[in-house]
């Protein structure tokens, strides 16, 4: 400890002896460190597992059916108001929940203001809160599929009531009432797996979720995807009729649940088609969350390719310092051998060196953390729409700090070596 | 100069040189894609789109009301609103549409004509037709000009037919194509005239960029009716065409303009089609700016590294070179031996940079498109590391100069 504390010492002197050569090596590396993990930041955030507990466990489905012949082999994300409500109808899985988005405009029922409120709805099944283990805080879910009944996202509590308990007050939707049932706590889901296609995948989880028959009932229109094959006059026509439109997922706990769903697919499957219906030549589809976000290419391509640049960039970094570092070490080479002279040993210099690489690593981090906030603003300024997609957290902070010390050793290592490595007597003559 | 001797003297040093190349080589492949990444965003907003991009504001709302379902209310409201926004100083007109042009997604179907085997397998685009239910004079208030048959009029409008019950099974509308889609879709005869699964061909537009996304020519696919589709769950879009120099003028009267009229609307954007445009673009123009930056650190960061090189050898050689000097060496003469020994540097580096360039851009045609490196760009990345490189050296050349030839003697 004594001979450490001395090394800090002799490492501080060092520093503050060479202080224009030490800030400019350790701000080009702090640089370098700093703009790689902003775009960790974002990365990170966007590959991120929504569900970790389970996301192995819940699955999207894809059906391989379509009504007309010679379809493509691509599997649609989306399914009919039938096929939606035999999957619904399924008695393996744990959780099984449809839905599809839409939007309304809502407000107090009797406010004394004419204001409305945007609301992002998510017209679902009971399924949807334990699948996706929304988190409740107050009341529960609808009673009966066409009920008159909501449950509200945290941020429309707050816009409408100002918070707090709202179970059992009235919200209207084009002048139509619905009761409250339930409030979410504030809720982010990162990434949307429920819904990330479309540009939806860091989009704040939805304002409103009600029963997908009172949405259909209310014609509150599909805002996202939908496609048809032959006319739909109304959205409550859609029922029935070869619109896809719909959404599904299911929890499925084990090997044998799984694999009982694929043999009921597979049969309802066989089943449209006797009924007169196509089948692609792809199979249907069940994907876990983290597959189903694969697949729906939530991480930005745009980032995955600057991540290739700001790869090459600390690469850059490094050489540089170090390079300067080499020239620093071979203009200390006569202290060195003055120490060496005196006693110490080439383990005793290496270890000097290490504590030196250690502390300019640690002010390398504290610099670093700061360029990368700074490069993470610059980046979601010109990518506004990633604004909801970086999370400057304990963990991003830790990498930060790991790489940055990294990235100091590994520079300070060779031309360490050279130095321990130099013959004494050339030193000294 | 003896380039011999300069090698020899950089192999002494392979460490330093070798990070310096490496630095050098990345630095010029990571210039030359970034400039390609800018250029091809450039070139994407500086296509001309073959409408009138300039004079154009778009006007994104949705009501809030229920009163909205009612299509004959719906319909009543947009028609006071683009009379009253037809009447604004500046205007010269105004459209309802049910999508925009420069888009990705939007309400698309299939096209095809009438008589197309139910059994047929329609090219990929033709089943994602962008279909415009728009105002009679949509086209022309965006500027496009109609080349064959005719635009759309008053007659040709199908609204009311759409909503009145028992009609709607019976429509067959009439529409106008763009040039390419509708060579597409008739592809041995004249469109014009033509029925399609859509309605009767009774103009053709001139071809102008609807989805930029999209490759070839299906960029310009496009099918216009005349409709107003009542969905108020909807975003509606407005376009309003304005005489030049007015757009701001008339964009700041917009959202009132149409909030009195109803005021249970919700304006979500009022932008100019220039700046939905770059918005359409932003992630390209940004993608460049994030490029640029890193290219600019990178060549700090190289300059900084060609110093400390450049330095470093002079410290390290001064004794040789006051022996130089003592023999006879000019002051020119060793300036010249510290530059020359960068501008080999720079020369091995831009040799080693062609690879480097080549990998980058096969790297990052992984994850988006991205064109071919030229000559012409990697030329200039060379320059720039010439010439940065030389500004980095002249510092250490210049004291070089400063070292007396005593120095020879003293060490002696």
């Amino acid at each position: 400890m004594e001979m450490f504390n001395y090394y800090l010492k002799l490492s501080l002197r060092n520093l503050s002896r060479n202080r224009l050569f030490f800030s400019l090596m350790i701000t080009t590396l702090a640089v370098g460190v700093g703009v790689f993990l902003a775009n960790i930041a974002i990365i990170k955030s966007m590959s991120a597992d929504p569900l970790p507990h389970k996301s192995d466990k819940v699955f999207n489905i894809s059906l391989n059916i379509w009504p007309n012949a010679n379809p493509s082999p691509e599997l649609l994300p989306i399914m009919r108001y039938d096929d939606a409500m035999h999957i619904l109808k399924n008695e393996v899985a744990t959780h099984t929940m449809v839905h599809y988005q839409t939007q309304v405009y809502t407000r107090e029922v009797g406010a004394a203001s004419v204001t409305s409120y945007q609301a992002k709805v998510r017209a679902t099944t009971p399924g949807f809160f334990p699948l996706t283990s929304a988190p409740f805080a107050y009341g529960g879910v609808w009673q009966g599929d066409h009920a008159k009944q909501v449950v509200i996202g945290d941020s429309l509590n707050q816009q409408i009531f100002g918070g707090g308990n709202s179970v059992g007050k009235l919200i209207e939707v084009d002048g139509k009432p619905l009761e409250i049932v339930g409030v979410l706590k504030p809720w982010h889901l990162k990434p949307l797996f429920y819904h990330p296609g479309h540009r939806q995948a860091f989009s704040a989880t939805d304002d409103l979720f009600a029963p997908i028959e009172t949405a259909l009932d209310n014609e509150w229109a599909i805002n996202v995807q939908s496609l048809s094959t032959e006319r739909i006059n109304s959205v409550s026509d859609n029922r029935g009729k070869n619109a896809f439109f719909i959404h599904a997922f299911v929890q499925l706990d084990s090997q044998a649940q799984i694999n009982e769903m694929k043999n009921y697919l597979e049969n309802y499957s066989q089943m449209r088609k006797d009924g007169g219906d196509f089948l692609r030549e792809t199979d249907n589809r069940l994907l876990d969350v983290n597959q189903w976000l694969e697949l729906n290419k939530v991480v930005d391509k745009q980032m995955l390719a600057f991540g290739l640049a700001t790869s090459l960039f600390l690469a850059v970094c490094i050489f540089n310092a170090s390079s300067l570092l080499l020239a620093r070490y071979h203009s200390a080479r006569f202290e060195t051998g003055l120490r060496r002279a005196v006693g110490a040993r080439i383990s005793d210099i290496f270890y000097q060196g290490l504590v030196e690489s250690t502390l300019v690593g640690i002010f390398c981090a504290i610099l670093a953390l700061v360029f990368g906030w700074l490069f993470l603003q610059l980046s979601l300024s010109l990518f506004p729409k990633l604004e909801n997609t970086s999370d400057i957290d304990g963990s991003l902070i830790a990498i930060g700090i790991a790489i940055a010390l990294a990235t100091s050793f590994i520079s300070m290592i060779y031309p360490l070596l050279k130095a321990c490595h130099a013959q004494l007597s050339t030193t000294l003559k | 100069m003896n380039i011999k001797a300069l090698l020899k003297s950089l192999r002494l040093r392979k460490f330093a040189t070798g990070l310096l190349l490496l630095q050098l080589s990345l630095t010029i492949g990571l210039m030359v894609n970034t400039v390609i990444l800018t250029t091809s965003a450039i070139d994407k907003l500086n296509n001309p789109l073959g409408f009138d991009v300039e004079n154009l504001i778009v006007v994104d709302h949705i009501p809030t009301s229920g009163a909205f379902r009612d299509p004959s209310y719906f319909r009543s409201i947009a028609e006071q609103d683009l009379a009253k926004i037809s009447a604004l100083d500046g205007v010269v007109s105004a459209s309802h549409y049910n999508q925009l042009p420069i888009q990705r997604g939007g309400w698309n179907g299939n096209l095809q004509a009438a008589d197309f085997p139910d059994d047929g397998v329609l090219e990929k685009y033709l089943r994602y037709v962008p279909q415009f239910y728009a105002s009679a004079n949509a086209l022309e208030n965006l500027g496009v000009e109609i080349i064959r048959g005719r635009a759309l009029n008053a007659s040709d409008d199908i609204t009311k037919d759409y909503y009145t019950p028992g009609k709607r099974d019976d429509i067959e509308q009439n529409i106008v194509l763009t040039e390419s889609v509708a060579k597409a879709v008739f592809p041995n005869k004249p469109a014009l005239g033509e029925l399609t699964n859509n309605g009767r061909v009774v103009g053709i537009a001139k071809d102008f960029s609807i989805t930029p996304g999209h490759p070839g020519n299906a960029k310009y696919y496009g099918m216009f009716g005349n409709f107003l589709f009542s969905q108020p769950d909807r975003e509606q879009h407005y376009i309003v065409r304005v005489e030049p120099g007015q757009l701001a003028h008339v964009k700041a009267q917009l959202a009132d303009t149409i909030l009195s009229v109803q005021a249970e609307r919700d304006i979500l954007r009022v932008q100019s089609m220039a700046d939905r445009l770059s918005q359409f673009y932003s992630k390209d123009t940004g993608l460049a700016s994030l490029f640029g930056i890193l290219s600019l650190l990178m060549v700090g960061v190289t300059v900084v590294s060609s110093f400390a090189h450049a330095h470093f050898h002079v410290t390290q050689q001064r004794k040789f070179i006051g022996i130089r000097r003592a023999l006879g060496a000019r002051k020119q003469d060793i300036m010249i031996y510290v530059f020359s020994e960068n501008w080999l540097m720079s020369l091995l580096s831009s040799i080693l940079g062609i690879g480097a360039a080549v990998a980058l851009n096969i790297g990052l045609s992984q994850v988006i498109t991205i064109d071919k490196p030229d000559i012409l760009l990697y030329c200039l990345s060379v320059l720039v590391i010439f010439v940065s490189g030389s500004l980095a050296t002249w510092l250490p050349a210049y004291k070089t100069t400063k070292i007396s030839p005593v120095i020879a003697t003293r060490t002696l």
